[in-house]
Formats: C-alpha cells, structure tokens, sequence
C-alpha cells in the first residue's frame, strides 16, 4: 500500500475531493497544488469523444485540507471542446492554444473560464466538488451524445507520490469498502508458500491481493495437466503442455505477478530451513508427503516461527466423497495439536489421493483467514489452533485454544 | 430355571397375575403390559447393552426395538435377549456394533482404513452420538454411540 501521500492526504482532509474521489471521478493533488481531473470526456473538432485532463488551482493545502477554490477558473489538457463537429464549446473559454506551465512539469493548452449557473455572488464557487462537476457535466454533457457510455467516473485510484505498491495498480477493493487502517495491518510481511498444488496455488490467490512485501513460492513440481484442474484461473494448452514443462511456480508467478509485484519463484523442493524461508515472517505448509515435512517443521520450530500447516482427507464410498479439511496453526506455545499435523509417510498404497478444487480452495481460505486472525485483520472469540472442516457435517470444529 | 415371582406390579389383582419367561427364567407381574425397559430391567438386563426379542410361530426373530415400546404380557410368553446391536455410519457406509461406548480405535476399525499407527493417524469426527452429540476423537478416548451415530474417518495429508 505504500506510505501516505501528499496527494492522498490532501484529498482525505478535504471532504469536497474525497467525495469526488467516493463518486468515481479520476482525480490527484499534484505537487505545483493543483487538483487533476482526469479521463474528462468530450467532443473535439472532429465531433468524436476524446478525454482531457482539467486542472484547478489550489491556494493553500492545509490540516483542513484545500480550501475554497481561490476563482472560478481551470486549465486543460487536451484539444478544445465542441458541442459537436465544427461548434466550439465557447461557454467555456476562449479556444487559442498556448502552453500554459503550471509548475512541476503541468502542462495545460487551454485557459477555461467557465461561470455555470452554480457560481456563488462572490464569482467563485463553493468548493472543489462544485466546481470539477460543474465543469465536467458541460463538456461530458455533448460527450454523451456520442458515445452514451463515456464517462469520467472511473473510480481509479492512483495518487502521486506514492511509495511503490504491492501491486501493478491499486486496491480500490479496500478504499471503497473503508477498511485501509484494518487491511494495513497485513501489510509488509514476508510470507513463503512450500507447495504448489491445489490448496498452495489457492494461498497464493489469496494472498495475491494482500499488500504483503514478499511471497515466496517453493514447489520443485512442473505444472502439469492434473495441476490445471485444482488451481484457480483457467490454464492454457500452451503452460500445460509446453516444452520444456513450466515449473509450477514460475507458472504461477507469472499468472500473478499481473496483480501482485512482489512474487519470487524458488523451483526447488525444499529439505531444510535455509535463509530463504528463515527470512519469512510467516509460512504456509501445503505439503502432500508428510515425510518432507518434518524436517521443515523441525527448522521453524527451532527459529519461533509461526506457520499453518494444512491438509485433507477425502474418501469414496458409496459412490460419493466426504471427508476432512484441516488447518492447523503453529506458534510458539501451541507446538502440539489435537489435530496433528502428520510427519511420516503412511503406505501410500492405502492412502487415497483425492482433491476437489473447492475444497483445496475451501482449506486455502481457512488458512488465510487464520492467518489474518493472527496478525489482527480478524475479530475472534476464542482463537483456535487446531480446526478442522467435516464436508458431510459442514461443520467446523476447533480445538486447542488460546487461554491468555 | 424358574424363580420367585420378582415383579411386583398391582399385588391383590390376581386377575391381572401373569407369568412369563426370560431366556427361561420365570417372572411374574400382576399387570397386562410392560414396556421392553420393564421387561428387560425386571430380568436383570441393561436396555444400553441388551434388546429384548421373541420368536414368531413359523420360528423367525422378532425384535422389540424401541426400549418405549409396549410388550403385550400373555401368561407362558417365551422373551429372550440378545446383545443389542447399533447401527451406525462410518463414512458413509452402513456398519452395526455390539460395543458401546466405540473407542477411536474401534470407529477406526470400522472405517476398514489402515490400523492406525504411530505413522498413519486419523481425523475421527462424530454427530449424532449421546454422550456428547456432536466432537471428535482422538487416541484414548471413545463416545456414547446410538442407532444413527455418524461418524466420519480420514487422514488429513493432501494438499
């Protein structure tokens, strides 16, 4: 998520542009302190919708935010306004090109001075949210004509001077839903996933959309066609049957790193603890062979790190499945569970291999809301590290409670 | 084998003074009806461990399911016992037991997956039990178990 902008601020403190910014309008405090619109759609000369930017100055950024415009003017970006082909939007201002330089690399083309019906006695308006819709509606207004869907509401966030973010473009999901104080608490941790099946390429979609400072995949496997029918998204020919085969997780960095920036590819299986996972805040086990797992448990153990270990049970009979889905949270003080986490290879000639998608799915996301749960992004009652999920009972029974 | 008269039901109302046989053992009562509790526990039986059954006249088994049940008393009635059987579902498929309360080892058994070992060890989960309904088990310990008890069998080591 980054820390706080200037811009992001500005428009926090200032309830006229955060609710331009609430409704969808594309807008940003640039530093020469002005507030950008962008994707302002209207008419050229041409008579086709093009989108400008519309500039406002700011007097003054203050703890009560941006004030009152200081006039009733704007500058633009773009080509001049029309009504239609050939009929200039002359409401609007005059229409002579200069390049007007406003500052921190703004340019604008146009100088717009524009008194709308809504312009208060003193020949300003009332705020910003007044002023940017008035001027937008006259211009969008013959837009709209064109092209009925034209819009300038967006709804895109991206503030300048933000640090670098997690991911390739924001996370509006938490702005709208106003929890970024609570999803923050998630951010910057480092956390590894050790296996790439089913329930551990379901993790990393889960955690694709936390602004974590790294995750790190290890799974040794290449993506193979079984892999394509319990991973989330839709596989293609090309990644299943490639020559040479795709290591898993090289697949899977690359189908995410679309939204997450942060996503490095161990193609190795892993025997021990080694600086790679020793640097993690948090570890994911998404293991099928127990045996590979003790030694794994043993370095975490030895380091205090916390990690949830998951895996399922699903039998056929009667020619319908049921069965158990287990996730089990290890910390220091709760090393040992009623729902043990299996650290030694049974006959695999007895043992069923089955896995459904939802339920790898279903396991991935009581791991992570776990998880969550840990780091405080949660509420809970009593929190549990044992639990498990029973598909013929849907039910989820818990065990081994924190008593603190 | 016959013994005193042990059931003492409405003394002075001979009208009503039945006799009749527990797997051979002689019991009077002075009423025209017991529930199979009555019965079973006027012979000595425990109704948690024993069902109460009679033969027909073509010689098949007829068994008094529900321990609420009336039994009509006819003088000379030949009742038997039998060990009750439960019958429940472990994963799915129907299993029935003699053994109350099941113990994790033997829901395993039931469940006809590997013995468990130190290597291989289970998710055992229940429903529909007595005592408690509804948990889970793990070594060492065991549950109160009826007719419908549910219990569902799995390892838990796929990911």
């Amino acid at each position: 998520m980054g820390r706080t902008s200037l811009s992001r601020r500005a428009i926090d403190r200032s309830p006229d542009l955060a609710r331009l910014r609430k409704e969808g309008y594309e807008i940003q405090v640039h530093p020469a302190n002005y507030v950008v619109v962008r994707n302002v759609p209207y008419v050229n000369a041409e008579g086709g919708v093009a989108y400008g930017e519309l500039f406002v100055a700011i007097a003054k950024i203050g703890d009560a935010g941006v004030g009152r415009p200081p006039n009733h003017q704007a500058y633009f970006r773009g080509s001049f306004p029309h009504k239609r082909a050939g009929e200039p939007l002359s409401v609007i201002g005059q229409n002579q090109p200069a390049v007007h330089n406003l500052g921190d690399k703004l340019q604008a083309q146009f100088h717009f001075s524009y008194k709308s019906g809504k312009i208060d006695a003193d020949g300003r308006y009332a705020d910003y949210y007044v002023l940017v819709t008035e001027y937008v509606e006259i211009m969008w207004r013959y837009a709209r004509r064109v092209d009925e869907s034209a819009t300038p509401l967006t709804g895109r966030v991206d503030d300048y001077g933000d640090e670098p973010s997690a991911f390739a473009y924001r996370d509006t999901a938490s702005t709208r839903a106003e929890i970024v104080p609570i999803t923050a608490k998630l951010e910057g941790h480092t956390v590894a996933i050790i296996g790439l099946g089913g329930t551990g390429s379901y993790v990393l979609d889960f955690l694709a959309k936390v602004p974590l400072k790294q995750i790190r995949l290890f799974d040794g496997d290449r993506f193979s066609q079984h892999n394509a029918f319990r991973a989330p998204g839709a596989a293609s020919k090309e990644d299943v049957f490639a020559q040479p085969p795709i290591a898993k997780v090289d697949y899977l960095k690359r189908i995410y790193s679309a939204l997450h920036l942060n996503i490095t590819a161990y193609p190795y299986y892993i025997t021990s603890v080694g600086p790679e996972l020793a640097s993690a805040d948090f570890v994911f086990l998404c293991i099928d062979k127990p045996l590979a797992k003790a030694p794994i448990i043993d370095g975490l153990i030895q380091l205090d790190k916390p990690f949830i270990d998951v895996g399922m049970g699903i039998i056929a009979a009667e020619e319908t499945l049921g069965g158990s889905l287990r996730t089990t949270f290890s910390a220091p003080g709760h090393r040992t569970h009623r729902y043990a986490i299996p650290t030694a290879d049974a006959n695999d000639d007895y043992q069923t291999n089955i896995q459904i998608v939802e339920l790898n799915a279903l396991n991935a996301a009581l791991a992570v809301a776990r998880w969550k749960k840990h780091l405080g992004f949660y509420r809970f009652h009593k929190l549990e590290f044992s639990s498990k999920y029973t598909i013929e009972l849907n039910r989820v029974d818990n065990a081994d409670y924190d008593e603190t | 084998m016959s013994t005193e008269p042990a059931y003492e039901g409405r003394p002075g109302q001979d009208e009503h003074k039945v006799a009749f046989f527990v797997n051979d053992e002689h019991i009077v009562v002075y009423t025209a009806s017991l529930t199979v509790r009555e019965v079973l526990d006027a012979a000595g039986y425990d109704v948690g461990t024993h069902e109460l059954a009679k033969r027909s006249e073509d010689g098949a088994e007829v068994v008094y399911a529900d321990p609420d049940e009336a039994v009509p008393l006819v003088d000379q009635l030949r009742l038997h016992t039998r060990p009750r059987v439960y019958h429940i579902k472990v994963n799915g498929r129907a299993r029935t037991t003699e053994t109350n309360p099941l113990t994790y080892d033997d829901v395993v058994k039931l469940s006809e997956l590997p013995p468990p070992t130190e290597i291989i060890e289970y998710l055992v989960t229940f429903s529909d039990a007595v005592k408690p309904p509804d948990g889970d088990l793990v070594e060492g310990e065991s549950v109160e178990i009826k007719d419908g008890t549910y219990f569902i069998v799995t390892p838990s080591n796929r990911s």
